[in-house]
């Protein structure tokens, strides 16, 4: 034990000497000063701010959220008395755009108006309906990947149809308004007329229509 | 080590813990508090709906 308490002496009478310089002084100072103000930086004064800020940054927001929410809430009760307006009236909606393809709907409808309007239907055809977006073989690539971004991107999906008709150019012209008059949405994509059969006084014309029906995605 | 180099060294420490300090503060600052489902939640709509669509529909054959 004895050598170690003569060290110890020594050392600090050695300290206090090293102490006494002015310059070391001022160094031990600055260099002590730095390294509180860092440890206190970062258990302290950092979790503080950050605290302080991120409670501000939540007030702020949410009187933000609040507004809008409020904003929303309007816009429903509005939307609800404007649903109150129209709701006996809803079911046209659902005629123009079912949930449904409906396809015997669809051709029970054509074949009727075909009948009505004394025309005869000598074709008609429902094309392939593809529930799950796949792309259209006859198309470019690039046509293709716009196709099927467009078509995910929105809410209804629509299917094709063919159908010909043989009538008078009356009862040809009645049909088609028909056709285009009916509740459900439906767009003419080609119309193509030929002369009809000879044989009944060559007054009879065809009439090739394609077009497209939609209905809702689920 | 020198009692100048000590003290680069503590002046470094320093800067650093200062730059942490602000950008961390600078980061809460920024960052909104609103999760993006709420802000789904928050997103207007039109409560405008056109009558006459319905009007022109009834006109039209079943």
């Amino acid at each position: 034990m004895f050598p170690i308490q003569i060290n110890q002496a020594n050392y600090t009478q050695r300290l206090k000497v090293f102490l006494q310089s002015e310059e070391i002084k001022a160094y031990t100072m600055a260099i002590l000063s730095f390294f509180a103000i860092s440890f206190f930086a970062v258990f302290a004064i950092k979790p503080t701010l950050t605290t302080f800020f991120s409670l501000r940054r939540q007030i702020q927001d949410y009187e933000e959220f609040d507004k809008q929410l409020e904003d929303k809430i309007n816009m429903l009760l509005k939307a609800q008395e404007q649903y109150q307006l129209y709701k006996n009236n809803t079911f046209l909606l659902s005629q123009a755009l079912p949930t449904e393809p409906q396809f015997t709907y669809l051709i029970k409808k054509i074949e009727k108006i075909s009948e009505e309007t004394k025309t005869e239907l000598s074709r008609l055809e429902i094309n392939e309906v593809d529930f799950i977006n796949s792309p259209d073989k006859t198309k470019s690539t690039e046509d293709l990947s716009n196709t099927k971004l467009q078509s995910e991107n929105r809410d209804y999906q629509s299917f094709g149809f063919q159908t010909e008709i043989n009538g008078s150019y009356q009862d040809s012209e009645t049909f088609l308004k028909r056709l285009m008059n009916t509740r459900r949405i439906i767009s003419l994509l080609s119309l193509k007329m030929g002369k009809g059969d000879l044989e009944t006084g060559g007054e009879k014309i065809i009439i090739e229509v394609e077009g497209e029906t939609y209905f809702l995605k689920k | 080590m020198k009692s100048k180099d000590w003290l680069i060294l503590s002046i470094i420490t320093f800067l650093t813990v200062l730059s942490w300090t602000v950008y961390d503060v600078y980061h809460t600052v920024v960052t909104s508090t609103i999760t993006p489902v709420d802000k789904e939640l928050v997103k207007p709509i039109s409560p405008e709906f056109d009558g006459g669509i319905l009007f022109n529909l009834q006109q039209k054959e079943e």
